[in-house]
């Protein structure tokens, strides 16, 4: 077998490479015979490595060579390729980000030999769909409390209609325990310290910031306080593997304690406030959520009350790079929460996704599928901005242009779009590639049969959005 | 025991923390799809060659982390036109597309309507489950040929998968730790065939000698 190597070399290796900035190099092929390439593809992104399932992004990338290499020749192709402006570079000890130029050359018929080296990334500033996906994954507590509270109810309507008496008995027990843990972890320390609740001034920090706040309580009566403890941490959390091989791997990476008031007596009826204060550190890693892996920064408070239940409560934290263009991350004034950080000058993604909604609304007649598949393709990261322009759509008919992926087997448990004699067919919108499913009626299947991986034109309506594939969802009707 | 014994960093890369290993990252992190399949010590030309007539299945079955999604993703890479499904334990059923052949991960966990599109289908299938659906199989028409996976991981096997992923993470020109029959050997007997349990422990080891500067052996 031919010998086909490549070496990725970087012209500044130990530079550090801000948001978009220019990485360029070179990449030598080195054969030994020849060697025919389809394509000799350079491209710049990133990745995770670690305990969690692998993240990864492209920022761009070039098709610098196709033909034949002549064996026992070494060949240099020059590259100058954008980096990405999101992650930034972290080492961590579960996770780490990195960012790659890498070379792959396309050989057919055989493996194709690539080389990768990696740089320095520092992120100027937090992307409007970054910051959001950001919130939503520090919001999704949500999910897992509603997912518990299905799977109880199933188990609970289980156990009654298979077990009766038995089933009832094992509940009653259940239900014991849960309340008992309910009783001593939230109740006993709330009904001691009266409303006891802890904020920050501001949940959207820079490196070397200051992290300020204040734990605040009305006491029915004159309780005496061991301490009250806040601790700054960050904490790595990554998933691997899926189903029943998931597991989750947290590592905390920074830590610091702060006894605020020790052995303090809070007075009945009067209103006691605790301000406490950090340092963030200068290097402080920036808050990240990309898929299974994520840093997540909170401050934990913990009042000890002795011979009694703690209160604790931990609040989240957005940790963002300083924009160095503009002297500072530019925080809107109110709740500070990471939807609202922004460059000068700017306008938000939310602001121009809502006009977009409104100019819309108002030429509905003349909108276009591709406008329309434009308009998912340009906020496909953002499944809120995704979901409010598919909700726009819905119901309205338009002429398609799919390319034919692949038919299913299946449509999924809950697919009520399939028609009951018809199938699903996975395709994709020609230019930009936005998946697509389409619902095809069983009078439309001969001439699905007969396209087979080609470019089908016809009539459907949008029925939605299929989130886990990130497909819009397409009824066709022959009758259109 | 295994020798992580630093090497000269390359010029210009010393900012990376894996450099001093001549490496890139920790080799036992998760890997994609794709490097899973490119590393995979695996052969899978006989069951290729089954797969080309009618009506026939392969069924990896193993205990986890033996390699059974690791034969089905090497599959996937020779077999353009294949399909593959992962079916989450506590989720809906997914989509299941139509390929040749069809390959399906924890097949066992297949809705009984799924089962009954996927088996009368007549497409060739391969299924990697923890229970055995021959039985079911036959009974559709297919001739089901059975891999039971795990019996072969001795430390000669152990050893080349280990080391291909340690090779894979390499940075540049030059020595990198490598594995030697003794330590394979030794993790076979700590471990048996779970080649995941494995990765697990050397992800710990190689960590740990990161974090303390260790230079030498683990």
């Amino acid at each position: 077998m031919a010998k086909c190597d490549l070496v990725v070399e970087l012209d500044e290796p130990d530079r550090v490479y801000h948001s978009e900035e220019t990485v360029q190099g070179k990449v030598h092929v080195d054969v030994d015979s020849d060697v025919k390439c389809s394509g000799l593809v350079i491209s710049c992104g990133w990745k995770t490595h670690g305990r969690g399932n692998v993240a990864m992004g492209k920022a761009d990338e070039e098709t610098v060579f196709s033909g034949v290499w002549t064996g026992g020749n070494t060949y240099q192709y020059r590259f100058s390729l954008p980096a990405a402006s999101w992650p930034p570079t972290y080492h961590g000890k579960m996770l780490s980000i990195d960012h790659y130029i890498e070379a792959r050359a396309k050989i057919p018929w055989a493996f194709d030999p690539k080389a990768a080296t990696p740089f320095m990334v520092e992120a100027n500033g937090v992307p409007d769909v970054v910051a959001s996906a950001t919130r939503h994954a520090h919001a999704k507590t949500r999910i897992p409390k509603f997912a518990g509270g299905v799977i109880i109810a199933v188990f609970v309507g289980a156990q009654l209609f298979f077990m009766g008496a038995i089933g009832v008995a094992i509940m009653l027990l259940i239900s014991t325990v849960a309340f008992t843990l309910w009783f001593i972890r939230r109740f006993l320390p709330r009904y001691l310290l009266g409303q006891p609740d802890a904020f920050l001034e501001s949940d959207t920090l820079t490196r070397g910031s200051e992290v300020a706040g204040e734990f605040v309580t009305t006491t029915r009566k004159t309780v005496n306080i061991t301490a009250i403890r806040a601790v700054l941490r960050a904490t790595e959390v990554c998933i691997s593997g899926h189903g029943s091989n998931k597991k989750t791997h947290r590592k905390v990476v920074y830590e610091s304690k702060q006894e605020l008031q020790p052995n303090v007596t809070l007075q009945a009826g009067q209103e006691s406030r605790c301000p406490f204060s950090f340092q963030l550190p200068e290097d402080a890693a920036c808050s990240v959520s990309l898929d299974d892996n994520s840093l997540i920064w909170t401050v934990d408070l913990r009042v000890d009350i002795p011979r009694w239940p703690d209160w604790t409560k931990s609040i989240p934290l957005f940790i963002v790079p300083a924009d160095f263009r503009n002297g500072g991350v530019q925080l809107a004034s109110g709740s500070g929460s990471m939807s609202s950080v922004h460059h000068e000058g700017s306008t938000t993604d939310d602001e121009t996704v809502v006009n977009q909604g409104e100019s819309e609304t108002a030429e509905l007649g003349e909108l276009t599928f591709a406008e329309t598949v434009d308009q998912l393709w340009a906020v496909r990261s953002d499944r809120d901005r995704v979901e409010m322009v598919v909700e726009a759509v819905i119901g309205i008919s338009f002429e398609i242009t799919a390319k034919i992926e692949r038919r299913l087997l299946y449509a999924g448990d809950q697919d009520p779009h399939v028609y009951a004699d018809g199938y699903a067919v996975w395709a994709i919108y020609p230019n930009p590639g936005l998946p697509l499913v389409l619902y095809v009626p069983h009078e439309l299947g001969d001439e699905f049969e007969q396209i087979g991986r080609g470019v089908w034109t016809g009539k459907g309506v949008v029925v939605g959005w299929d989130s886990l594939h990130g497909r819009l969802q397409i009824k066709l009707d022959s009758t259109l | 025991m295994l020798n992580l014994r630093p090497v000269e960093k390359q010029t210009g890369l010393e900012w990376l923390p894996w450099a001093g290993l001549n490496l890139h990252r920790n080799p036992f992190g998760e890997l994609t799809s794709e490097e899973r399949s490119e590393l995979a010590v695996v052969e899978v030309d006989d069951w290729l060659e089954m797969l080309r007539k009618p009506m026939c299945a392969v069924q990896f079955i193993g205990a986890c982390g033996r390699g059974k999604t690791t034969r089905m993703l090497k599959l996937r890479s020779r077999l353009p036109e294949s399909s593959y499904t992962y079916i989450p334990e506590d989720l809906p059923c997914p989509p299941i597309e139509l390929g040749n052949p069809v390959l399906i991960d924890e097949a066992q966990r297949l809705p009984r309507a799924a089962r009954r599109r996927v088996f009368t289908s007549g497409c060739s299938l391969v299924i990697a489950t923890h229970r055995n659906l021959e039985r079911v199989l036959r009974k559709h028409g297919y001739r089901v040929i059975t891999e039971h996976v795990g019996a072969g991981n001795g430390p000669h096997l152990v050893l080349e998968s280990l080391n291909r992923r340690i090779e894979a993470s390499r940075l540049g020109k030059g020595p990198v730790p490598t594995l030697s029959l003794g330590d394979a050997k030794a993790l076979v007997k700590e471990f048996g065939s779970d080649i995941r349990s494995m990765e697990n422990k050397l992800y710990v080891l190689f960590q740990e000698c990161l974090e303390v500067g260790k230079d030498g052996k683990v």
